[in-house]
């Protein structure tokens, strides 16, 4: 056993019924630490291109970060990694998991799963005991149910549980994998990976010891980063009271929250959807494991038609997409839906987004009565939000079932221009910041692996309200532009910048809002300690930068290794090149030319070629990732 | 109380407040065995996930602990600052305490050690748990202003109530 | 002739979801507009407070006018008029 981690990872292939704990090899964990960074190269390494993402051929990775299951702050993420079947590309998708301590002392840094069972399965891991069980009496379950069983078969209420819902069992391209319920390893279509496996749940219980190489030196910079977030008053207070909503009537204000479909950024009564509204009426701090910010909520309903309503969050994201994006200020409704979400196991972002796509469709008269199988799908209608969730989890009736596949595909098959108001890219429904508004957004968004959203990075510094955090916008661009929203002028700098930081803390295990909610209290810096102390193996801020670097390249190459050039790879949906009526006075802020600019200078600094954007031979050896590119022999 | 006494304290848990992070339980194990392990937590954090409630347990340093009571060798005892702590060299083994108390805070350690909260007297300082506790549902307070500590909070929860807040 | 000021600070209790609208003859300073504003007392903390022993706008707190976010530019020496639509919000963060 090492320290800080635990070296060994759980192999289950589900076609021969078979589990084996293996050693990590280090120079996997030198090279990539751990979470998203070693998920991120054993798909590399366990896939040929072109694979089915819904096949036995696609693994399905779960990562701890390296620090999991230790008292750094915030230290309780995990990254779940496989082919998406949404974007046939590259996903990583990463979940605040409790599972995360008690795999680590059950022995285990992460789980690789391959192959298909031929009959539904849970695996449950018992200390170093791995069985895998059958799952019949789960599958059809939602993820409250399968919980409560899980727990009732195996004896003991305080295991930990991981599970998809009917919407992973029914393949829906927007399935996600649910942690303790409620939290959702959200984007891309990972649950849907999962059911294809016919894996319905993972069980964790650990009772060992996660044993730490230097433990006075770790101690002092974990607590010490701690304090120090703790600290940040400003951030803390409003992450605590109001969770990740705490921006949404700020987004709101500046006219950059998605309001039907992104035909505009502002609702009148954003208010009612607001974190602070819904903090005040309805939700309660909870929080991932070891952290210091809280930001999670759970929500009741405890009056009214939706009474009984009890979930986790809402997030900013789902108050927006089944919110605003639809027209929606019921929150009581938004709450059910996130329910909904929740125990179906479905992407809130990606459900909101097909409601809000059925509405535009309905809004331009491209549907007919019998398409839509009665619905009203006016904006606004909560019932119509909440009867699509429902739907498109089971695949109930034909419409829902189109829905179900994306909007990438729903546009296609719908036609009639559609296309144009499908708000994604690659195959993966945009997240609910109105780019338009962000240039740095704007090229991080485009440039994402996994799709046009904010979890390769937020540049939250070029929005910044406090002159510390404004003048670390300035330095890390290289310029005052930073920090003007429109100005396409510094942004490669601290979109790359901020992609190195996450991606490193994704490495780790530490929640990115540490990263930027709270600047520089979790740092390249601190991370290598925090990690050299722990597992003893000496990595520097440089080399620990460099990690981040090297994640985010063999992601690109990943995707480019599926044959797609940047033409296909680095794009945003079409809406984000029209005006926005609620943006700098109408006028358009986003042109194929402007991103361009962006996108080249990007490559530029990253050292990749200016024009075609893939990473140099020159640059690959430098990140020690030297002949990965089309044959894979290193 | 004269100035030179010490002053009786209390880790008072409020579990309304607890958000389920677990930090307590990560540092609990850290500062006492310098490992991670929520076994070696002299705290417990009981979950139910499905319905969102954590409830930290952990010794309530009884004013009359059964512990105490039924230990045979007198091994437990309560120290000057009120905390009830073990003679390593009087104490058997019987497990008797174990059995006695209500909230099974006395367990035994992965290490077969005799584990249970001694508000980190045997680590120095005030209890780490209460320190890091960022949700404020474990405090070390002064016994004297226990009373006054948890009618304030309920006094709040009802202003905010009585003026259109809610939630917690 | 007037201008909007949407006053959407924290804690909710206190301040929440409040619109004033302030008549302006002729262009007015950001600064005077929101020094005018009648907060009740409790409130001016909100947005006000003590940075090297001058009143400033509170940390965080930025404005916007019509939706546009001044305080990289102008701050609150911007010029408003009527019709004009200002927010006081906090930092805007997502997920």
């Amino acid at each position: 056993m090492m320290d800080g981690m635990t070296g060994r990872w759980l192999w289950v292939d589900l076609s021969a019924g078979r589990v084996e704990d293996k050693p990590l090899e280090p120079w996997l964990i030198k090279g990539y630490l751990g979470g998203r960074g070693i998920n991120a190269r054993m798909l590399w390494d366990l896939t040929e291109p072109g694979i089915d993402p819904l096949g036995p051929e696609n693994p399905l990775i779960f990562g701890t970060g390296s620090l999991g299951g230790t008292c750094a702050p915030n230290s309780g993420r995990m990254t779940v990694t496989c082919k998406s079947p949404a974007t046939n590309l590259y996903l990583k998708t990463n979940v605040g998991s409790h599972l995360v301590p008690d795999l680590k002392y059950a022995g285990f840094d992460g789980i690789t799963v391959l192959g298909k069972s031929d009959h539904p399965v849970y695996l449950w891991i018992d200390d170093g005991r791995v069985e895998i069980r059958d799952a019949g009496r789960l599958w059809g379950l939602d993820t409250r149910e399968t919980d409560r069983l899980l727990k009732e078969e195996i004896g003991d209420d305080q295991i930990k549980t991981l599970m998809i819902g009917p919407a992973g069992e029914n393949l829906v391209k927007f399935a996600s994998v649910m942690v303790s319920i409620y939290r959702a390893a959200g984007r891309g279509g990972a649950g849907a990976v999962m059911g294809s496996k016919n894996l319905k749940a993972i069980a964790v219980r650990g009772t060992g010891d996660v044993t730490i190489a230097q433990p006075e030196r770790f101690m002092e910079v974990a607590l010490s980063a701690r304090r120090a977030i703790r600290e940040d008053e400003y951030c803390w207070t409003r992450s605590f009271k109001f969770g990740t909503a705490q921006g949404l009537l700020g987004a709101n204000e500046s006219g950059s929250l998605p309001h039907n479909n992104f035909q505009d950024g502002y609702t009148e009564d954003a208010y009612k959807i607001s974190g602070e509204y819904v903090s005040e009426r309805f939700a309660h701090p909870e929080a991932c494991s070891s952290c210091v910010l809280h930001c999670g909520r759970f929500a009741r309903v405890s009056s009214g038609r939706y009474a009984g309503t009890f979930t986790a969050g809402p997030e900013y994201e789902t108050l927006a997409s089944l919110g605003s994006k639809c027209g929606i200020t019921d929150t009581e409704a938004i709450l059910k839906g996130n329910e909904l979400c929740d125990i179906l196991g479905m992407d809130t972002i990606s459900a909101g987004s097909m409601v809000s796509f059925a509405m535009e469709c309905n809004q331009r008269g491209l549907l007919t009565p019998e398409q839509i199988e009665g619905l009203d799908l006016s904006w606004g209608s909560a019932d119509a939000m909440l009867d699509l969730i429902r739907k498109m989890a089971r695949r109930e009736g034909e419409f829902a079932s189109l829905l179900a596949e994306g909007s990438r595909i729903a546009s296609q098959t719908i036609g009639q221009g559609s296309e144009q108001f499908a708000i994604q890219a690659k195959g993966l429904e945009q997240s609910m910041v109105d780019v338009r508004g962000t240039m740095s957004y704007a090229l991080a968004f485009a440039l994402n692996p996994r799709g046009p959203d904010h979890l390769t990075t937020e540049c939250l510094a070029e929005i910044g309200y406090t002159p510390e955090v404004r003048q670390l916008a300035i330095d890390v661009a290289g310029t005052e532009e930073g920090v003007d929203s429109l100005s396409p002028n510094g942004k490669p700098e601290m979109v790359a910048w901020h992609e190195d930081l996450y991606a490193l803390t994704d490495c780790v295990g530490i929640c990115v809002f540490t990263d930027t909610w709270s600047y520089t209290r979790i740092n390249f810096n601190n991370m290598a300690e925090m990690f050299s102390t722990a597992t003893g193996i000496e990595v520097s801020e440089d080399e620990a930068r460099r990690v981040g670097e090297r994640v985010m390249t063999l992601e690109r190459l990943f995707n480019l290794r599926e044959g797609l050039s940047r033409r296909e790879l680095d794009v945003l949906p079409p809406r984000m090149f029209e005006a926005s009526p609620t943006l700098a006075n109408g006028e358009r802020t986003l042109t194929p030319e402007k991103l361009d600019g962006m996108l080249e200078a990007y490559y530029a600094l990253r050292g990749w070629d200016e024009s075609s954007g893939v990473p140099t031979e020159e640059k690959l050896k430098a990140l020690e990732l030297g002949g990965l590119r089309g044959d894979d022999s290193a | 109380m004269k100035s030179n006494e010490q002053e009786r304290m209390k880790l008072v848990v409020d579990p309304d407040k607890c958000t389920g992070c677990n930090s307590c339980m990560l540092i609990c194990s850290f500062v006492h065995d310098k490992k991670f392990n929520y076994e070696r937590s002299r705290i417990r954090v009981w979950r139910d996930d499905a319905r969102g409630i954590f409830i930290p347990v952990v010794c309530e340093q009884c004013e009359d602990a059964p512990c105490i009571q039924v230990c045979p060798t007198g091994a437990l005892y309560r120290d000057e600052a009120g905390r009830v702590v073990r003679n390593a060299t009087r104490c058997i083994g019987c497990n008797e305490c174990m059995n006695v108390c209500p909230f099974g805070a006395i367990s035994f350690g992965p290490d077969q050690q005799w584990m249970k909260c001694d508000a980190c007297a045997s680590v120095g300082g005030d209890p780490y748990c209460a320190q890091y506790c960022t949700a404020g549902a474990l405090t070390w307070v002064p016994e004297r202003l226990i009373a006054r500590q948890k009618a304030g909070g309920a006094a709040a929860r009802k202003a905010a109530a009585a003026t259109g807040g809610g939630g917690r | 002739m007037s201008v909007r000021v949407r006053v959407l600070i924290t804690p909710v209790q206190v301040l929440g979801n409040r619109t004033y609208t302030v008549p302006v003859a002729e262009p007015v300073p950001l600064g005077d507009l929101l020094r005018g504003l009648p907060l009740p007392q409790n409130e001016e903390r909100e947005i006000w407070e003590e940075q090297h022993g001058e009143p400033k706008l509170r940390t965080g707190l930025a404005v916007l006018v019509n939706g546009m976010n001044v305080m990289h530019s102008a701050g609150l020496d911007t010029e408003v008029h009527d019709g004009d639509r200002v927010s006081l919000i906090h930092g805007i963060s997502g997920g």
